[in-house]
């Protein structure tokens, strides 16, 4: 990355011919720059040069929905193509967010849709989505719509997917993994099958969504180029008919075993000839030898959501030698993961999740610790994303991440703290080892214990940062001259959530004065001061600040599950915003400014 | 102190930037910016035109292009991806009155349309004490010792929590069918209930202590 700058001089000549450059030319250009950083600076040259990437933008995420206008967003880019948006803090995926604290579609569809001429796909991630919101986008776009994507998104039924499937003949991709959505009745299925020729993929994964698998058949009959279908939990057996339909079928998730121990029944079940992708639900011991006739071919294999035992793993990942992505939970155990390392050499994505704390008669002790990652460092070269929850861990292992691993784009380490004994700690050695090899990082997450990373450690984090955009840190240095010690080694750290930790509202406030690419901030676990008002430290043009207080009425707040937010410690987020603070803030939301 | 340290993070910054840690595309974005902004005059065709920052506060997002001027001037606080970073000055807003929290003692409390003059008051008030950095810095000093908060509960993720709540139900009823759901519930209800106290039979806790 860099490489040469030019000399002024030689840049001199060059732009000396700036005023024969036309128009034209330029557009052309700026068309074929997609990297959105390279993009910005562009826009920062002058005046022309900022009217033609706007112009020419076709997407832009934006990061965080509070931090600008929809107008502005609108004004700026009126050619925009294709659009992400964020919302919730990350922390809403572990039930740490309320679901009524914000994050409304409702103002960015409201202004853009139907002004935005070009638009024809929206990426909506963990924000709250009314099936109002969802009719108002399709009585704007309905028939330019190509992909819609929903991810983690609350708030609407399936009366909004019945109005998708009837006026968006045009689209490719829906996607609505993780969200909660009000089921009422699988019409929108069939509406979508009988409307639509053209989809590509189709995932309502994990939504607890009804569908009739005559739908399915009658879907993969209409629509030739379905490539990719994940979909909530049906039995295997009712979908042979929709698998001899689905010729073109590559990535499938969501079937499921709900006959334990008879295998009579999905011994018919014969998979579509170029599935590579595979997840399937309740899958145990019995139910494995399913995928043994086409395991060779399997690119990527999800079993978090399977029954399978540590010895299952082992036997099902010898018989996956080209694995590209592999996601299980910490069941699979080390000895499951020296199977990957010696079978699984072309592998990019391992993400290990956190089973049950309670193993039961299926699951062996231990879970996954330095050997089991050893073995996947030393045997997966090629990884560019590891996340792992694990029982144990030494800095030897990190270091073996660092100096095999050099392609890791991505990595997350989670120290559960059921064991109480844990082999090495510090690991400052080792974080230090992993930062300084994996020089192509840009996310990194580390949540340990108290002891866990001492402020030396915490200090080579910051030092050895990078080019490292995101951060999560937990349970990680011992006093507030660590913290200010890291913030004043991260240059480049964009997004920071730190949970856990004992630094001081002064400290958190004089951290983050000092990283000077900063727009996010998450926290919660930190030293209160008696007044709060510390945290007004770190006040400055632009940058709003929101307080929520720990309080026994956090318990009332429940989510649409049912379930309370079990979770009552304090909470700040700060962030950059042009939009000025938020409108909408719940009561229990306080934000703080300067009188 | 701080001005100096201030300018030793810039110096840093922008030393990082030509490092290389941009692309090369984006550095050289940045020194054609300075080019224009020292050469506007000549090209322009009469007069001169000050080049216009947009700033994004994300990536491709929404800049201050129409703003007026002296936002537009207050804007380049933010930090910049590449090119040179800018001083300027901070631009105070100024309201008689505003909103005033004030955590005490665990407890919360808002006013409304509180005058400025009383609020700085006791804002002085309340940081009377070690309200410098280098207090800070001793503060921290002070802290080393001083024990960390109890440990948070490692949060799960909600669609696994779902998974393993379904999985523990169907360990505990034998061969659930899917067409007897109401059953399959009642049953494992009845399970529940005639092993009373069974600590295996208890659902796992949403987060562990």
């Amino acid at each position: 990355m860099g490489g040469e700058v030019p000399e002024p001089r030689r840049l001199n000549r060059a732009l000396s011919f700036d005023d024969w450059v036309p128009d034209e030319a330029l557009h052309l250009v700026m068309g074929h720059v997609e990297d959105p950083r390279d993009r910005e600076a562009a826009s920062r040259v002058c005046r022309r040069w900022h009217r033609i990437d706007a112009l020419t933008r076709k997407h832009v995420t934006v990061a965080f929905c509070y931090a600008a206008r929809p107008a502005r967003l609108r004004e700026r880019f009126p050619r925009l193509e294709s659009l992400s948006l964020k919302g919730k803090p990350r922390a809403a995926m572990y039930g740490l967010i309320p679901d009524d604290w914000g994050a409304y579609a409702a103002p960015w569809i409201d202004e853009l849709a139907a002004p935005l001429e070009c638009l024809k796909a929206l990426h909506l991630r963990r924000m709250t989505v009314t099936d109002a919101d969802i009719a108002a986008l399709v009585r704007a776009r309905g028939h330019m719509l190509q992909e819609l994507k929903l991810d983690k998104c609350i708030g609407f039924s399936t009366d909004a997917l019945r109005l998708v499937a009837r006026s968006c003949r045009s689209l490719r991709t829906l996607f609505l993994e993780e969200c909660h959505i009000t089921d009422k009745g699988g019409e929108w299925l069939h509406e979508l099958a009988v409307n639509n020729s053209v989809l590509v993929t189709l995932n309502f994964y994990m939504t607890e969504l009804k569908v009739a698998p005559a739908d399915l058949e009658l879907l993969a009959k209409n629509c030739k180029s379905l490539i990719s279908l994940k979909m909530s939990e049906c039995d295997l057996s009712d979908l042979i008919s929709f698998f001899q339909t689905a010729n073109a079928l590559q990535d499938f998730a969501g079937g499921a075993f709900y006959e334990v121990g008879e295998l009579t029944k999905y011994e018919k079940v014969k998979f579509p000839p170029r599935l590579c992708f595979l997840g399937l639900t309740y899958m145990g011991t019995n139910e494995m030898p399913v995928i043994f006739p086409f395991s060779m071919k399997l690119k990527k294999l999800d079993l978090q959501y399977t029954f399978l035992t540590t010895e299952d793993h082992c036997q099902i990942i010898a018989k996956c030698p080209n694995l590209l992505i592999l996601e299980v939970r910490n069941v699979i155990g080390d000895r499951g993961l020296e199977v990957v390392g010696d079978t699984c050499k072309k592998l990019r994505r391992l993400r290990i999740e956190r089973g049950d704390d309670d193993p039961g008669l299926q699951e062996e002790q231990g879970g996954v610790s330095q050997l089991g990652l050893t073995a996947v460092a030393v045997g997966c070269r090629e990884l560019e994303y590891i996340a792992a929850y694990v029982s144990d861990i030494t800095n030897g292992a990190l270091e073996s991440i660092g100096t095999f691993c050099k392609n890791l784009y991505d990595f997350r380490l989670v120290l559960l703290d059921r064991e109480r004994q844990v082999t090495d700690l510090p690991l400052d050695n080792g974080v230090c080892a992993l930062l300084r090899n994996c020089t192509k990082l840009r996310r990194f997450a580390l949540y340990l214990r108290p002891g866990g990373l001492s402020d030396d450690g915490l200090s080579y984090i910051g030092q050895y940062s990078g080019n490292i955009q995101y951060m999560l840190l937990g349970n990680v240095g011992e006093s507030d001259h660590g913290l200010i010690r890291f913030a004043v080694g991260c240059t480049n750290l964009q997004k920071l959530e730190l949970r856990s930790c004992c630094f001081s509202e002064r400290a958190l406030s004089l951290a983050v004065l000092q990283m000077p690419s900063l727009r996010y901030i998450w926290v919660q676990g930190y030293r209160a001061s008696q007044t709060g008002l510390d945290l007004l430290l770190m006040a400055r043009p632009f940058w709003n600040i929101e307080f929520t207080p720990p309080s026994p009425e956090s318990f009332n707040h429940m989510t649409e599950d049912g379930e309370p937010c079990v979770d009552s410690h304090a909470q700040v987020l700060a962030y950059y915003s042009l939009a000025g603070r938020r409108s909408d803030c719940p009561q229990w939301v306080i934000p703080l400014h300067p009188a | 102190m701080a001005g100096s340290s201030e300018q030793q993070l810039v110096a840093n910054a922008a030393a990082t930037t030509v490092a290389g840690n941009g692309s090369r595309f984006a550095v050289t974005c940045g020194l054609l910016r300075q080019y224009m902004k020292e050469h506007s005059g000549s090209n322009g065709g009469g007069g001169f035109l000050p080049a216009v920052t947009a700033m994004s506060l994300m990536t491709g997002g929404a800049d201050a292009e129409e703003e007026a001027p002296e936002v537009r001037k207050t804007m380049e606080l933010f930090p910049q991806q590449a090119g040179t970073l800018k001083d300027t000055q901070e631009r105070k807003e100024i309201t008689e009155k505003a909103q005033l929290t004030i955590f005490y003692g665990g407890s919360v409390v808002v006013f409304d349309d509180f005058p400025a003059e009383k609020a700085g008051e006791l804002m002085k008030l309340a940081g009377s004490r070690d309200s410098t950095a280098a207090a800070a810095v001793s503060d921290a000093g002070a802290a080393a010792g001083q024990p960390c908060l109890p440990d948070m509960p490692i949060a799960r993720k909600v669609s696994l929590q779902r998974f393993l709540e379904k999985r523990k139900n169907r360990i505990v009823v034998a061969e659930p069918l899917p067409e007897s759901e109401k059953k399959e519930a009642e049953s494992s209800k009845r399970a529940k209930k005639d092993d009373g106290g069974a600590s295996w039979l208890q659902v796992n806790p949403t987060l562990s202590l």
